[in-house]
């Protein structure tokens, strides 16, 4: 019988691929870096959006420079540009970081899903400021994801106290969660 | 013109479904949260849809559903859900309390202007005022 993967090795992968995914709607692409530091360069924006279950609970945040969010704005909300200079614009964009963690937890969400796991997620929430910093992760399990575009870094963390006996492995049962941009007519 | 109204705490969102639908001949009222749309509803906006997320403050977008139903006034107001959620008993759910359809965002603008072309399509507009006679 094939070993299964350790839950957090399951949810490192499914973070990068649905980082990834998530800001190439948007075409930013993004790569992979290794986290060298634990304090993100340009913090400027933060994200961020609380899940629970049985299993797995904690707070996912989605941190980087103001320039990045405002590139990542979606189709139809990014034709007109952004000013750092204006209060307007860094109130647009902390809903956008708000949201766009909301999105990313949906993802993550809708494919745990597939393994068993149903989550419930907070509100979002956004904060922003000239240079955010971070206090110690609640969990010894907190992942720092960071990524860099052409222009700039981007940092995912995704702090989750999991239960020691969480076996991530494929539930048949449980009927697949629709996907992104998905559209079903009843 | 057929009215829409976006229910959706993202302003962000709020503009992208206003961008789509606004050159394709609708009319775009938005509201920031179930409540908000809940209390205009109720107060005599008349809608050819509601589109509406589901994680939100003050009031979810399927218990604003819910909402609807029980007021007869709204109660037969279509609705098509637009959210990161995919989890087929929340879909299940808004089928049941009569959702029109779900939409996983983030959304294609162009297959958004296609859904409501297609859910509108049938509303019944307010008839025009007769010509006068002579």
């Amino acid at each position: 019988m094939k070993e299964l993967p350790p839950p957090p090795v399951v949810l490192d992968r499914l973070i990068s691929e649905q980082t990834i995914a998530q800001f190439a709607v948007s075409g930013v692409e993004l790569v992979v870096s290794p986290a060298g530091h634990q304090q993100p360069a340009r913090a400027e924006l933060a994200g961020i959006i609380g899940f629970t279950s049985p299993s797995l609970r904690g707070t996912l945040m989605v941190v980087s420079s103001f320039a990045l969010f405002s590139r990542s704005r979606p189709e139809g909300a990014r034709s007109e540009p952004l000013s750092g200079g204006t209060a307007r614009d860094w109130l647009y964009l902390r809903d956008w970081a708000s949201e766009l963690a909301n999105q990313l937890m949906g993802r993550l969400k809708n494919r745990l899903t597939g393994f068993g796991l149903h989550l419930s997620v907070s509100t979002p929430t956004a904060l922003s400021g000239a240079a955010l910093a971070f206090g110690t992760p609640a969990s010894k399990r907190a992942i720092g994801h960071r990524f860099t575009s052409d222009t700039d870094e981007l940092w995912v963390f995704f702090d989750a106290v999991v239960d020691p006996d969480l076996v991530m492995s494929p539930k048949d049962g449980d009927g697949a969660a629709a996907a992104e941009g998905d559209i079903i007519l009843f | 013109m057929s009215t829409i109204l976006i229910v959706d705490d993202s302003s962000t969102i709020r503009r992208q479904v206003a961008a789509a639908l606004t050159p394709a001949g609708f009319h775009v009222v938005e509201a920031d949260d179930g409540e908000d749309a809940l209390m205009q509803l109720l107060g005599g906006l008349e809608v050819a849809l509601v589109i509406c997320d589901v994680n939100m403050p003050k009031l979810s977008g399927l218990d604003l559903l819910e909402r609807l139903r029980t007021e007869p006034s709204v109660a037969h107001t279509l609705v098509l859900m637009l959210t990161t959620e995919g989890q087929p008993e929340s879909i299940a759910r808004a089928k049941a309390l009569g959702a029109k359809g779900w939409m996983v965002k983030p959304f294609v603008p162009a297959l958004l202007v296609g859904a409501v072309q297609k859910l509108t399509a049938g509303v019944a507009r307010p008839p025009s005022p007769s010509p006068s006679p002579g």
